[in-house]
């Protein structure tokens, strides 16, 4: 079912699986799908001290059949109400674009995730209404929980 | 003339004079002129309007309301009546008796002005009462209606027989239940009663179910009471303007009894219910109506209807549950079934259902084979239902995508075809036609396999059918039509059947021809001609390896060895293991190469070592053990047993292999307690096993094992230093397993074993941890409080 996997993206998909799972950091997970090695499911926790802190999203990631010379698509699953973060889950973080580079992996991925969660650019912004809020925290963290629980929890 | 002004109330000497002035009039036939029969009734209506509204004063109401509705009411109905009485002594005088007629309507006109809300409420809630005690008399003592008999005069008793045959064959007639038998099957001294909260109308309904519960003589009592105020009722003109009331009591009682009786699952509800309501409503219809004809079926078709509707409303709201408990569940479908038939809310209830299977199904919570279960149930139930499949149509739709997005259901639907308890494997066997690609439109079924129940298509069906034939089409069909392709099945299939096949022994593959032959019924011979050939290398090895038996025969040779040979290319790469064979091991295998390329000239043996067994007697010092294992363990423990002792390097050159390849199969040997670290990294076989049958739990920490006797003891703490050295090489790789399975967990949700055990053999590289393992290392996990297991699936704390 799953495309042909170039054996040296498989190989270094796999070491990126073996060194993620031995770092085992706090509040950033993924793992490959069963059957496809190229797609893969995050899980991501808001750090504490940030207006995220007890949230926790789901991601997926798509890795191309060239990585890592391209970056891997990684949209939120989970609805995520965040300035960089659009209605549909795509994610506007310049690593992922232009500033890729082969020398980032899975993890190094996931933490970027972790600390644009808690510290976001509202100069360009996705959701204009959560960028407007950014300045406020206290009403920011309001409105997200609210967001959250009616769209995350289900 | 005769001046009337309304402050001024008629004495009965007015009425005299107006009387003896009309019988002037009417004997000299002086045409009338200004004062009427008409208005010298409303004066007399006018004045006993305000005694009428005392009548009704709310305070007093509330208080009889409080201390006991039905006397109360039926002292109100008798209080009224002897208003009436007067009221219709004087209009008669007045109008005499060819103008009876003027006198009553003035009266309906007067009643129709006092009734206020509360008075009807007051009366909603008596007839209420009393009805719930006729249905509950009639439920404890048939003899009832003997009561019924005798309370009402013969006239009224001939109409309520005639409502109650009417009412339909379900009930039986009055003599019948007189003679003693019972109307309703399950005649438990239940209340009928469905409101559990603190109304003050509940503890009375107590009393009065426990008093005529008492003595069959109160019956009598309350019988008579009951029909005397429904019979005044109907004197005083009440009935035609209170059919609120009487209705709303009416619904109520059915409201009450279809949540009270409604709730099995398993037995029929609606024809019972139907009884019971049919019956009260008969009896209110000839009690209150007894004079219409006309009006006759009024109560009945409107406890009918309430019935059904409330009761469609209740099994709709529950048909997710229904479908669940499906096949138990049968009798409430058929129940559902005729509701919806005469409701004609087919689709109401489609989107009903469909909306509570996206909420409570289709969500990352369930597993793709609770979802699957859960469609074939609702396939079934929904055909049960709706023969048109129109409903079935509009509800699988969402589940079809979703399950389309589940990676595992192939997987799923495939192991639930080929084990034989389960339906679909009925379905596979069936051999109803074969299943075509792009869906079920191409599903080619045999003539006479036409559905002798064929119903036209509904008008609405026209919007949402794919295809006709859809419907016609078994669950099987259904499922495989979820994907575009059958393929994918096929693939799946393929998959499971050489794993299949590697793990049976002696070459006993009946099971498996007979699954190959079903799936070619169904997915077509051409389809299956790659497991076809898997089925063709399993006989032939077996040939073969009769011919190498008998050869070694000749020549004296032991052959321990069997080996399945298949053909590389229609069968899924196996991975290959670098190491050196152990020499015995080597030398048999080369044997039986050798006499297989005698037999079959131009051909090579290559040995995949991962996928073989080796059934070992491991004859140690003290004890002998039988173990099945891996070629490549097996390896490891001849090393082991040529030196005391083997550093894991020494070890790893011996073997030709890894460090990692040789540690992760000595591993099998210290969770067996057949070998043990003695140093960081150095093994050797344990000849005398000192800890008996903890042998096992040795590698484990070394918790709760007791010795008994000084030697013991030393032994204990000997093999508890090499299980802690051990352990510490175990720790390490049990991290990395558990790290593995927390990012698995922690992503995908709760997982089952398999599910956990083909990924960890999929990702972590040179796994080979069996199920019995990984089964054992996670109930570990589990009583570390890591790990929760919760109805076969595994998930994080």
């Amino acid at each position: 079912m799953s495309a042909p996997l170039d054996a040296a993206v498989a190989k270094r998909l796999q070491s990126e699986l073996m060194s993620l799972m031995m770092a085992n950091l706090k509040g950033i997970s993924a793992f490959p799908h069963s059957d496809n090695m190229l797609n893969w499911v995050g899980t991501l926790d808001g750090a504490p001290g940030t207006a995220y802190e007890g949230l926790s999203y789901k991601l997926a990631l798509s890795f191309p059949s060239n990585y890592p010379f391209k970056a891997p698509t990684i949209t939120f699953v989970t609805p995520c109400w965040h300035p960089n973060v659009d209605d549909k889950g795509n994610i506007c973080l310049d690593i992922l674009k232009e500033q890729w580079s082969a020398v980032y992996n899975v993890q190094t991925i996931l933490l970027s995730l972790q600390t644009l969660l808690g510290d976001a650019n509202p100069e360009s912004p996705l959701n204009g209404a959560a960028a407007q809020l950014w300045s406020n925290q206290a009403e920011y963290r309001r409105v997200l929980l609210k967001h959250y629980k009616e769209h995350a929890q289900q | 003339m005769y001046a009337y002004s309304p402050s001024n109330p008629l004495s009965e000497d007015d009425v005299q004079r107006i009387v003896q002035q009309i019988k002037a009039r009417t004997n000299t036939g002086v045409p009338w002129t200004g004062l009427s029969i008409e208005g010298a009734i409303d004066s007399l209506a006018t004045e006993y309007r305000d005694e009428l509204r005392r009548l009704c004063v709310a305070e007093r109401i509330d208080v009889l309301k409080e201390s006991n509705i039905f006397h109360g009411f039926l002292q109100f109905l008798q209080a009224l009546n002897s208003v009436f009485c007067s009221y219709s002594e004087r209009a008669s005088r007045i109008c005499g008796p060819d103008q009876r007629v003027i006198g009553d309507m003035a009266w309906n006109a007067l009643i129709h002005q006092v009734l206020d809300a509360r008075v009807l409420e007051w009366m909603e809630e008596w007839l209420y009462l009393s009805l719930s005690c006729v249905l509950h008399c009639v439920v404890c003592q048939p003899s009832t209606i003997a009561y019924l008999n005798s309370a009402m005069d013969p006239g009224v008793v001939a109409q309520l027989q005639k409502a109650h045959r009417d009412a339909g064959a379900a009930v039986v007639g009055f003599g019948d239940l007189a003679a003693g038998q019972s109307l309703v099957s399950d005649d438990n001294t239940e209340s009928d009663d469905a409101l559990a909260n603190s109304d003050p109308a509940q503890s009375e309904r107590d009393r009065l179910f426990a008093r005529v519960a008492s003595d069959p003589r109160q019956i009598g009592l309350f019988i008579n009471d009951f029909a005397g105020g429904c019979r005044l009722l109907v004197i005083l003109r009440i009935v035609s303007y209170a059919s609120r009331s009487l209705s709303g009591a009416v619904d109520r009682l059915v409201d009450a009894n279809v949540q009270k009786q409604a709730t099995r699952w398993d037995t029929p509800c609606l024809d019972q219910l139907l009884t019971r309501v049919r019956l009260v409503a008969a009896t209110l219809d000839a009690l209150l109506l007894y004079d219409s004809t006309a009006a006759q079926q009024f109560f009945l078709g409107h406890a009918e209807t309430r019935l059904f509707a409330k009761f469609s409303e209740l099994r709709v709201s529950e048909l997710f549950g229904i479908i669940i408990d499906y096949p138990d569940s049968r009798q409430a479908i058929a129940d559902l079934r005729t509701c919806v038939v005469r409701q004609r809310s087919m689709r109401q209830m489609a989107h009903s259902l469909r909306n509570a299977i996206q909420q409570r199904l289709l969500h990352p919570g369930a597993t793709t084979s609770d979802i699957l279960t859960q469609y074939i149930s609702a396939i079934r139930c929904l055909r049960l239902l709706d023969p048109s499949s129109t409903v079935l149509e509009i509800v699988a739709r969402p589940i079809r995508s979703y399950l389309r997005s589940r990676e595992d259901t192939v997987s799923c639907i495939v192991q639930d075809m080929v084990s034989e308890e389960s339906e679909l494997f009925e379905d596979l066997a069936s051999g109803h036609g074969v299943i075509m690609d792009n869906g079920a439109e191409g599903i080619v079924y045999d003539e006479d396999y036409a559905d002798k129940n064929w119903e036209p298509l509904p008008i609405e069906a026209k919007t949402v059918y794919l295809t006709a034939q859809r419907r016609d089409a078994d669950v099987l069909s259904l499922l495989v039509s979820i994907y575009e392709t059958k393929d994918v099945f096929v693939q799946e299939f393929e998959r499971h059947l050489a794993q299949r096949l590697l793990a049976c022994t002696e070459y006993g593959a009946e099971r498996e021809i007979r699954q190959v032959e079903m799936m070619k019924l169904r997915f077509g011979a051409r389809a299956l001609e790659k497991c076809e050939v898997m089925l063709k290398d399993v006989a032939e090895s077996k040939r073969t390896d009769q011919h190498v038996a008998e050869t070694s025969q000749e020549k004296r040779w032991d052959m321990p060895l069997h080996a399945l040979i298949v053909s590389r290319q229609f069968w899924s790469s196996a991975p290959r293991e670098q190491f050196a064979m152990p020499r015995a091991m080597a030398d048999i295998q080369n044997k039986y190469a050798g006499m297989y390329e005698v037999l079959k000239p131009a051909r090579k043996l290559e040995w995949r070592d991962a996928l073989g067994s080796v059934a070992l007697q491991i004859e140690l010092a003290d004890r002998t053990v039988s173990v099945s294992a891996k070629p490549s363990q097996a390896a490891v423990l001849f090393a082991l047993q040529e030196t005391p002792a083997m550093a894991l390097a020494e070890l790893a050159q011996k073997m030709e292999c890894s460090e990692e390849f040789a540690l992760s199969r000595v591993r099998f040997w210290l969770a067996r307690g057949i070998v043990r670290e003695i140093d960081a990294n150095v093994f050797e076989v344990v000849e005398t096993d000192s800890s008996g049958d903890d042998a096992a739990a040795a590698s484990m920490p070394a918790a709760g094992r007791g010795g008994a006797g000084s030697d013991q003891d030393d032994d204990d703490e000997d093999s508890g230093a090499g299980a802690a050295g051990a352990s510490n090489a175990r720790a390490e790789a049990l991290r990395m397993h558990f790290n593995f399975v927390e990012g698995m967990l922690r992503n995908f949700g709760p997982l089952p074993l398999d599910r956990i055990l083909s990924m960890l053999g999929m990702f972590l590289p040179g796994e080979n941890t069996t199920a019995e393992d990984l089964r054992s290392f996670l109930a570990l996990m589990a009583r570390e409080d890591k790990l929760e297991l919760a109805g076969g699936l595994y998930k994080l704390k």
